[in-house]
């Protein structure tokens, strides 16, 4: 996830196209990258002749070589190397769209046109990377385009392409057994080494005792008297990913069961379905016949980063037995460890595997094993100042603030008023936005709710404090900051400030340019980056409101700077300022903003003296699985997760069922943290989180006075898709009285039951 | 009615002066002749689609060498040369000549339920790999798609028989065809054909698949009549892969082995590739096929990696969905390789196996593989 400070966008253009023009004149052929900064940023400017300038310059010098580049795709490349391996083509194709749009925006519509179908007809495989974090496609721009001159519309016409049909799923054999008596039916072998395996002795009992759809009952599905009705309905046509969100859930069901995907993946989305049809305890086989079977099973994510399939069943168990306590059954001592699994490369991933037990659960459960807080002592301690993070004897972590355990109940605070858009350079500081002048910030004090009739202005700094906040994470650069305005957040309504350093991410602060951005081991950005965080931690550090430093926003995904291809040197540096920090700040702790367990291993073992570890996690709807306990193994640090969230919005859901979703999506994640706190069962090292985020954002599907339902990437939210304008646990209406109207959402009250 | 359209059609085209035959449909014919001998007025159909390598073909259609009935029978030699390069050849009996379902022809066979031949080798071991009856598709395709085979020649004459009871053979263009390949007759093969017919025979009934017996061959070794399934579904990057039906590097049992080479370049972009063995080929269970292996509780097979640690996600056996879908589907995977020949072993004891046309199948990704991966198979059978 790559939202939180994409407004950085326009200025970081700006930066380039200032660097570009200071740069002594050199009669060398500028790149084609170095000519696409340039584009965009006199785009951006809105300077129409600098925009046909540079894209012009671009084409004429680098047209032939983008049309080999063309010629040698097959297909829309997908991974980043291989799109970064056509870079010529993506820069040619992104030229002529650029002119295409500038044409748009001049109302020279057929012109426009023309170059539209041109990109549409010649540059089929090109893309051009978003800052909101993906690659996206020149030609479905182009269309979308073309659509809107000619209809004056942009909606996109999402076609059901599978069974709508609403069903449940009536099993035609469900199994002999509930809790599957694994060793009846075999041996496992190597419990808790490399070597595990189960060796299926009695498959014939097995295939019966599991049932439908569960491995390795591969028949009784065909047997199904509802597969041959599916089949002759034609409702299992279509392509199986987009079973996974069909109402049709018999639909969805067989064709899962009796899918060609890897085994791993089939059995866990077979499961997902008999656990939305309410089948519950067949669910549970599902899930745990994976662990059994194919412990190390693995898929890939939107983002091209492995997915390991048994730890998911695992959180997904524990979710189930959680939220199911009827069940009466707790899963013991089950664990999936992935040696090598903190990077994209599964070639090398060995799978430890453990696959514990179905016990009962009894009374006995609810009494901790781990000694009570005051039973034990600190035996480390990160910082000597009023803010530090305690290590207890029993291993668990805790923040600890003025003497007292603190629990990050955080929020991503980043109120735009409709219509605005980094993207067109039009928006404006939250902190200054005083659109009534009444002489104080819009968001902040003035909003009022859409029930209210008298519109009082109540501000959401309030709203904030009601439901339970006490942190907003919040970066330094490149927007300004008032001090002001967080004073009095943190004096009257109790919110503290993660301060941040973006660290190179998006080129920031090392003064790199953005194409091919920050260079971990180039000695004079580091030399800036450091002055960008001295600059951060000196104007800051006596500030009441400060709780502690976040360095990076994800950097290990790489896009403008090279973490991803360097992590070591990243982590490493990112240790030498957390060491520099510490000296001039030894009240406040220092916490990483990292990208999920990407390279965890390397920032356990490259940055000792960063004392939390952050990290913005979109896992589902059944928390964060593995991650604490990862943490612990490879860093053994407080952890905390920098971005959580989920969008209201889901594809042929009620407005209300979006919000049902979303709040489900909350609590789940919340309760996940919960569970892995201090003196709880769980790995005892979470203290917090920061949700993601309190106001919609309607600029983020490019259209900023449109609110977009448009799915931009598929991830595991409630359609299956995520909807970026729609994360807020609060709306703006139909936007017409932005900035200020808010409609509290129910994952708003959901937090305000549990925070507060 | 059907069969009246049919018997008009015989007389029609046999006989067209007499057009008013309408009280003769009352007697059904008893068989309808596809060859008996050179210039027969009942051969209706024509030897004219030629297959694969038609250069490796030469035919012969008045063949006095001891013919099966009358003067004549047809004499087939088929060089195995390849010389077009496609490993295999065949001959479809057409009607009109080079009918390949673009034009309006054929025959309404409905109430022929048998297709019978007579065939012998030169030397005997010659083998067909399947003889068909209908099966061309096009504009007009054929409503029936009947296959049998692999055949292994004797050198006397014997006669052979399609069951087509309860198949609609109401337009049938490709009235019959052989079809065989280099892997199966390397050195080549002559054979002669005589007597094709078409037979009503009331006494028989729809073929259900007998229960093969074990153990039933996938693959034994490249000339083998026992090979049952066809390496033809190949899936993902089907560009990367690089198929020998026939190495002689180090096979486990006989004279050849399977080589593979996937080399993971991504040729269409999936990062994984795969082939199954179907029956017949390129049967994604959309034609009736497939054997019933009912009796089979494991498929075993040999493997081994050209390095060793090479990783194959899955082997597996069925699965195929579609009209005609597997009964059952069984996998074992991942599975590294080693350099050794080794046995893998898949469980099919409680699997319903009574039809089966995905015989066996492999799959590998680049992401196991970033090199790609070369390895061997050998002696994959049903037990």
């Amino acid at each position: 996830m790559r939202k939180i400070f994409t407004y950085i966008l326009a200025l970081t253009f700006l930066g380039a196209a200032i660097s570009f023009a200071e740069s002594p004149v050199v009669n060398a052929k500028p790149s084609s990258g170095e000519l696409i900064n340039k584009s965009w940023a006199a785009h951006g400017k809105k300077d129409i002749e600098a925009t046909f300038k540079y894209t012009q310059e671009l084409i004429d010098l680098y047209k032939d070589e983008a049309d080999k580049e063309e010629a040698t795709l097959k297909a829309l490349p997908k991974a980043k190397n291989e799109i970064e391996d056509v870079q010529v083509l993506n820069d040619v194709a992104t030229a002529y769209f650029i002119q295409a749009e500038s044409l748009m925006r001049q109302e020279k519509t057929g012109e426009a046109k023309k170059i539209f179908k041109l990109i549409i007809n010649k540059y089929p495989f090109a893309q051009a990377w978003d800052p909101r974090g993906w690659f996206w496609s020149i030609k479905l721009a182009s269309e979308q385009s073309v659509k809107k001159i000619e209809t004056g519309s942009i909606e996109v016409e999402q076609k059901k392409k599978v069974s709508q049909l609403p069903t449940k799923v009536v099993l035609y054999d469900p199994g002999t057994e509930d809790i599957i008596n694994y060793e009846k039916y075999g041996e496992f072998k190597n419990i808790s080494t490399r070597d595990y395996k189960y060796i299926v002795k009695d498959q014939e009992g097995l295939i019966a005792a599991v049932g439908e759809g569960i491995y390795p009952n591969t028949s009784s599905v065909r047997w199904d008297p509802e597969l041959k009705k599916a089949q002759k309905e034609k409702r299992l046509e279509g392509d199986i990913w987009d079973f996974s969100h069909s109402p049709d859930l018999e639909a969805a069901f067989l064709k899962w069961a009796t899918a060609s995907e890897p085994q791993g993946v089939r059995l866990f989305y077979t499961a997902l379905i008999l656990e939305k049809s309410g089948l519950i305890k067949q669910a549970l086989k599902c899930y745990y016949s994976i662990v059994v079977h194919y412990p190390a099973s693995y898929g890939w994510t939107y983002w091209h980063t492995p997915w390991y399939v048994g730890q998911a069943a695992i959180a997904k168990i524990n979710f189930i037995l959680r939220n199911n306590p009827q069940l009466g059954y707790k899963l013991e001592g089950a664990d999936i460890k992935i040696i090598n699994g903190y990077d994209n490369d599964v070639a090398n991933d060995i799978a430890v595997t453990n696959p514990g037990k179905f016990v009962k659960s009894g009374k006995t459960d609810k009494v901790t094993t781990k000694p009570k807080q005051d039973l034990t002592k600190i035996i480390k301690r990160s910082g000597e100042g009023k803010v530090y993070a305690a290590k207890y004897e029993n291993g668990d972590w805790q923040l600890v603030v003025e003497g007292s355990p603190y629990i990050i109940k955080g929020i991503t605070y980043s109120p735009t008023k409709v219509g605005q858009s980094p993207d067109e350079g039009t928006q404006t500081s939250w902190m200054e936005d005083d659109f009534n002048q009444n002489g104080r910030a819009d968001g902040p004090y003035d909003s009022y709710l859409d029930v209210d009739p008298r519109k009082t202005p109540t501000g959401d700094f309030k709203f904030m404090q009601s439901m339970g906040v006490n942190t907003i994470r919040l970066y330094h650069h490149p927007g300004k900051v008032d001090k002001k305005v967080l004073r009095d957040m943190y004096e009257n309504y109790g919110i503290r400030v993660i301060m941040g350093d973006f660290l190179g991410k998006y080129a920031l602060g090392s003064g790199a340019a953005w194409n091919p951005g920050t260079d971990y081991n180039n000695e004079e950005q580091k030399t800036k980056m450091i002055e960008s965080v001295k600059g951060m931690v000196n104007e800051y550090k006596n500030e009441p409101f400060i709780l502690f430093w976040l360095l990076g926003n994800e950097n290990v995904y790489g896009y403008a700077c090279n973490a991803n291809t360097e992590p070591d040197a990243f982590f490493k540096f990112a240790n030498e300022v957390a060491k520099i920090i510490k000296s001039i700040d030894p009240d406040h702790p220092v916490a990483i903003c990292s990208g999920d367990i990407l390279f965890l291993d390397k920032f356990g073992k490259d940055a000792p003296d960063i004392d939390i570890f952050g990290t913005n996690a979109y896992r589902g709807d059944y928390g964060f699985g593995r991650l604490w306990k990862s943490v612990k193994e490879e860093a053994d640090r407080p952890a905390f997760i920098t971005e959580f969230g989920c969008p209201a919005y889901a594809e042929g859901k009620t407005p209300e069922e979006g919000e049902d979703g979303q709040a489900a999506y909350h609590k789940a994640s919340w309760e996940n943290i919960e569970d892995n706190m201090a003196y709880s069962l769980g790995a005892g090292n979470a203290i917090g989180g920061v949700v993601f985020e309190w106001l919609d954002e309607w600029w983020k599907a490019y259209e900023p006075s449109i609110h977009d339902t448009k799915g931009l990437w598929a991830g595991p939210f409630p359609d299956g898709f995520m909807h970026e304008e729609w994360l807020g646990l609060a709306s703006q209406g139909n936007g017409k009285e932005s900035p200020f109207l808010r409609h509290l959402r129910k994952a708003y009250y959901t937090y305000q039951r549990l925070w507060r | 009615m059907k069969r009246l359209v049919m018997f008009l059609a015989v007389l029609f085209l046999a006989l067209p002066i007499l057009a008013s035959a309408q009280e003769q449909a009352t007697d059904t014919p008893k068989e309808f002749g596809v060859y008996s001998d050179k210039n027969a007025k009942t051969n209706h159909f024509i030897p004219s689609g030629w297959m694969g390598d038609y250069g490796d073909i030469k035919m012969n259609d008045q063949s006095a060498d001891n013919p099966h009935g009358g003067t004549t029978s047809i004499q087939f030699i088929y060089s195995a040369k390849k010389t077009q390069n496609q490993g295999w050849a065949g001959v479809y009996w057409q009607n009109p000549a080079n009918n390949w379902g673009n034009k309006k022809g054929g025959f309404d066979l409905s109430g022929m339920n048998k297709l019978t031949f007579w065939a012998r080798g030169l030397k005997g071991g010659e083998v067909i790999q399947k003889v068909m009856v209908g099966g061309i598709k096009g504009t007009y395709p054929d409503t029936a798609a009947v296959e049998m085979g692999p055949i292994e020649l004797t050198d006397t004459w014997k006669q052979y028989t399609v069951n087509l009871a309860g198949r609609d053979v109401s337009y049938i263009n490709g009235g019959f065809g052989w079809a065989t390949n280099a892997d199966l007759n390397p050195e080549g093969a002559t054979f002669y054909i005589d007597d094709i017919k078409f037979e009503s025979d009331p006494a028989l009934k729809p073929e259900s698949k007998k229960q093969e017996a074990l153990p039933f061959y996938v693959f034994s070794d490249r000339s083998s009549a026992r090979n049952h399934f066809i390496p033809s579904g190949w899936m993902g990057d089907y560009g990367d892969i690089k198929y020998e039906g026939a190495s002689k590097e180090d096979p486990y049992l006989g004279d050849t082995c399977i080589k593979v080479i996937y080399n993971g370049l991504k040729a269409q972009g999936s990062g994984w590739a795969g082939i199954f063995w179907q029956n017949p080929a390129n049967n994604w269970g959309t034609v009736d096929g497939g054997f019933d292996l009912s009796k089979a509780t494991k498929l075993t097979f040999w493997a081994r990696g050209l390095k060793g640690g090479e990783r194959i996600e899955e082997f597996k056996v069925g699965g195929i969905m579609g009209e005609f879908s597997d009964s059952d589907s069984a996998v074992i995977g991942p599975v590294i390789l080693e350099k050794e020949w080794k046995q893998y072993s898949i469980d099919l004891k409680g699997k319903d196996m009574s039809y089966i046309i995905g015989g066996f199948c492999w799959s590998a990704n680049v992401d196991n593989n970033p090199e790609g991966a070369t390895f061997y198979l050998d002696e994959i059978k049903y037990e």
